[in-house]
């Protein structure tokens, strides 16, 4: 590669096209990219429906193919190079099939260097942008490795997006503020400048009822094969609730798929929201010393709430030896954040359970996990009533009416969950 | 003469020379009035940290001149600085 790619440049994705052979119906489609563990809809390399090409780039594994739905065991993963000289990751079926949705888990890139599975949010970044070209310190992204060193993550590149877009998508959705080679998360730190009368020539701070939220519908562990989240739950803040009502906000969490990071994910940001906050806009001459954003600086000013704020944006006029900065600040702590109800997406997905099976005034369901995995000795109740525990591969059954059901889930490990079945 | 009551706990009440205007800065046609921006005096910044402090966002606000209610809603939206200007929202 010649020169690194611009912010604004597309991901090098090759496109389907671009194989020496490939299906015409087939042809726009993207390679993907997958970091991670996702699921997605591997791109056909045959007329038969044998070969299915998972990833433009070499992979760790395969962890579960479904057809049609239903998992299956009669598949192979071939590494191999295309014609052009490039490693790809193809799926090799056992029974090729030419009408039925095949979708794949996939274990995605491996570290250059160490081998080690790519999951962590800077660990992608820094992977995202070595493949466009760019050279980076080895400190860079450091501030993801600090603040969600501990959160692993999922993603596929599917569809043409820009290197901005890219990184927007595994660094924003976790609260973090960024700029090239630095992000962290969205959070006061050790003040590294005091604005004060001294240096503050004007001053600003504008708080609106728009920006307050109080509750959350979180949707995560996106399905790319799907084209829709596996998992959800619903957040709420009791005590802003009590003052301000119900104003619920979304967060979506595509590439988180465990349950744990995406409740300590969205119950941060859900505090911020669920708060007051001040948007500072400020004049300070330059002997502040430098400024930068993501900096936190100390408001000291009688016409400025006084506190902890993160910059934003700093633009610096050496003219007149100022500088411009914009700032987000709070007044009052974090408020306590609750996990009201937690649900499986009901989408017509290869990795959610299978619908319910009725017979003879029986009804079949099966548990699964935001993971996709079976959830055993499970205690599950059925509108309130009658309760039953899931045998070894997560299924239950109650003798009930056809229609629309509410299921209680209580497990070993996990909060209690509620799902809405329809028999 | 403007007095301004906001329905914290307990109510801040602004009266006589601290309110220095208020307008409706939406007016619609048919005259209904669903904004109107109050400013307020902050020249020594004393009301800052009290406002900055009292959550008046979304609390009650009702705008009198000369005794009589002109205005009656909720807080939207809080400007520190020089001045205050809270935008009450019907």
């Amino acid at each position: 590669m010649g020169a690194p790619l611009l912010y604004s440049d597309k991901l090098p994705l090759r496109r389907a096209a671009e194989l020496p052979q490939y299906r015409a119906e087939d042809a726009d489609r993207v390679l993907p990219w997958v970091f991670g563990r996702a699921t997605i809809s591997p791109v056909p390399l045959d007329l038969t429906g044998a070969e299915w090409l998972v990833a433009d780039h070499p992979i760790a594994g395969i962890d579960r193919v479904t057809v049609a739905g239903l998992p299956t065991d009669g598949w192979q993963l071939v590494q191999r190079l295309d014609a052009t000289g490039r490693p790809v990751s193809v799926l090799r079926l056992a029974q090729p099939t030419t009408t039925q949705p095949v979708a794949a888990t996939v274990a995605g890139r491996r570290h250059p260097d160490t081998g080690e599975l790519l999951t962590r949010p800077a660990a992608i970044v820094r992977e995202l942008m070595r493949l466009c070209g760019h050279a980076e310190p080895r400190d860079a992204w450091a501030g993801l490795d600090t603040d969600f060193g501990q959160v692993a993550l999922g993603i596929a590149f599917t569809e043409a997006v820009t290197l901005r877009e890219a990184v927007a998508a595994v660094v924003e959705p976790l609260g973090a503020m960024w700029r090239p080679g630095w992000a962290a998360r969205r959070a006061p730190g050790q003040p590294a400048a005091t604005l004060d009368s001294s240096v503050v020539e004007s001053i600003t701070a504008r708080a609106e009822n728009t920006a307050l939220c109080t509750s959350a519908r979180v949707t995560h562990a996106h399905d790319w094969a799907a084209g829709a989240a596996r998992a959800s739950m619903h957040l709420a803040a009791p005590q802003a609730v009590a003052a301000w009502g119900d104003l619920p906000m979304q967060i979506d969490l595509p590439a988180v798929p465990a349950a744990r990071d995406a409740l300590a994910i969205a119950s941060a940001r859900l505090a911020d929201a669920a708060r007051v906050r001040w948007d500072v806009a400020a004049d300070v001459s330059d002997r502040v010393g430098s400024l930068r954003e993501g900096m936190t600086v100390l408001v000291s000013h009688p016409h400025a709430p006084a506190g902890l704020a993160v910059l934003t944006a700093v633009s610096l006029d050496r003219e007149a030896g100022q500088y411009a900065i914009k700032a987000e600040m709070y007044t009052a702590t974090a408020p306590r954040v609750e996990m009201v109800r937690r649900g499986a997406a009901l989408v017509p997905s290869a990795s959610t359970a299978p619908p319910p099976a009725y017979r003879d005034g029986v009804a079949t369901f099966t548990i699964l996990d935001d993971l996709g995995e079976p959830i055993a000795h499970a205690s599950v109740t059925l509108d309130g009533q009658a309760t039953a525990t899931t045998n070894s591969i997560g299924q239950v059954q109650f003798r009930t009416t056809r229609g629309t059901h509410t299921l209680t889930v209580t497990a070993a490990g996990m909060p209690t969950f509620k799902l809405d079945v329809f028999v | 003469m403007y007095e301004l009551t906001i329905s914290t706990v307990p109510p801040l009440v602004f009266d006589g020379a601290a309110v220095v205007s208020a307008g409706a800065s939406n007016a619609s046609i048919n005259g209904e009035v669903p904004n109107m921006p109050v400013t307020i005096d902050n020249a020594r910044g004393e009301l800052t940290q009290v406002l900055a402090l009292a959550d008046v966002l979304r609390r009650r606000a009702q705008l009198r001149q000369d005794g009589v209610l002109v205005f009656s809603g909720a807080v939207q939206a809080i400007t520190l600085g020089a001045a205050v200007v809270l935008e009450l929202e019907a």
